[in-house]
């Protein structure tokens, strides 16, 4: 036997989990999303509400499309419903609302416009948040989650890089799971932002 | 030329992901890095010359895609590479020893002795995959044989 053929027979017994499966159904969802070019080139403000009360949207046709959003510590299915204002709702898969919001984008030139569909899904999609699951706080970013439980025990905050393929952003988490991120440098805590 | 991403996915989904887990040495970043590329094929307008061409172009973007799971810091609950390679059914005794030497070897060598013995590439098609010289290849090549060699002992014969 030649070693490419006993290579060959060693790597062939090694095999994806038998659970898994290729999603292109998934992949084509969001394929449907990538419109980044306006977002970049506007600053985008977003107010988030947890437990959010803008229902309103359905009744107007709004938008509907599948995210997964973080929900007591597990990655969930949920609707993103998205009216032609920028406000949004999140209703889990019985239909209960489990948060919401609105925003505007601020372009170039001052102007203000309501956030489309795609801008409000880019940023929900994209979003570092925290929150704190069995007393354990966690950085949460999009199907990842990290324990930071342990990285304040000398010091109020935490510093991280998060990188996304070619993305970086920097994010600042502070003791009671408040943060702030940019893609270009660590927000300095009482210089860039505020804390309680 | 296209072809339907079904198609490619039964074609190659398993050499994506030796490819990636030859990097990434974890059966789960290996997984999300076949999902990925063929989510990357998908949304490139990218016309391809040929099939090998774009089994070849899956590679890198797989390859690529690995490298950049190594570099992000994020905790995964992760099998270790021992469990996985204890559950794995290997055909013949030396199988799991050979694969646990490959594993073992530094990143750069592994991947390269991984597309010459495993996909049949050669030192001019690795070298345009990974986007190093040829000479770059050659060189990983012989350093990761001879590391193959001393590790494995007779199992591993000298094919330089």
């Amino acid at each position: 036997m030649t070693n490419r053929e006993n290579y060959h027979r060693a790597f062939s017994a090694l095999h994806t989990s038998d659970g898994f499966k290729v999603d292109l159904e998934k992949t084509k969802m969001r394929q449907t999303f990538r419109f980044r070019n306006a977002v970049t080139a506007a600053c985008v403000i977003l107010a988030l509400a947890a437990g959010g009360t803008t229902a309103y949207a359905a009744n107007i046709g709004g938008i509907q499309r599948t995210i997964q959003v973080w929900l007591h510590g597990d990655q969930t299915d949920a609707v993103l419903t998205v009216d032609n204002g920028g406000s949004y709702t999140i209703t889990d898969e019985s239909g209960e609302n489990i948060g919401g919001g609105g925003g505007v984008a601020l372009e170039a030139d001052g102007t203000e416009r309501p956030l489309t569909a795609d801008e409000i899904y880019d940023h929900l999609t994209n979003e570092v948040t925290t929150d704190t699951i069995d007393g354990h706080l966690y950085l949460l970013y999009k199907d990842q989650k990290l324990d930071l439980s342990d990285k304040f025990s000398d010091k109020d905050a935490f510093y991280v890089t998060l990188q996304d393929d070619d993305k970086e952003l920097y994010v600042t988490v502070m003791k009671d799971g408040s943060l702030a991120s940019s893609p270009d440098r660590y927000m300095v805590p009482g210089v860039d932002f505020t804390t309680n | 030329m296209r072809l339907s991403a079904e198609y490619l996915v039964q074609q190659y989904q398993e050499n994506l992901y030796l490819a990636s887990f030859s990097i990434c040495r974890n059966q789960q970043d290996a997984e999300d890095v076949v999902q990925d590329t063929f989510l990357k094929y998908l949304h490139t307008s990218k016309d391809f010359e040929s099939e090998e061409h774009i089994k070849a172009w899956l590679i890198r973007v797989a390859v690529n895609k690995s490298k950049n799971i190594l570099t992000t810091f994020w905790y995964r609950k992760k099998e270790s590479l021992e469990d996985y390679m204890n559950s794995a059914s290997f055909e013949e005794p030396g199988d799991q020893a050979l694969a646990e030497a490959v594993l073992s070897l530094p990143k750069s060598y592994r991947i390269v002795i991984h597309l010459y013995y495993y996909e049949d590439y050669s030192v001019a098609e690795i070298s345009q995959i990974l986007a190093i010289s040829e000479s770059a290849v050659k060189n990983r090549l012989l350093r990761g044989r001879r590391l193959l060699q001393t590790k494995l002992k007779e199992d591993w014969t000298n094919d330089e």
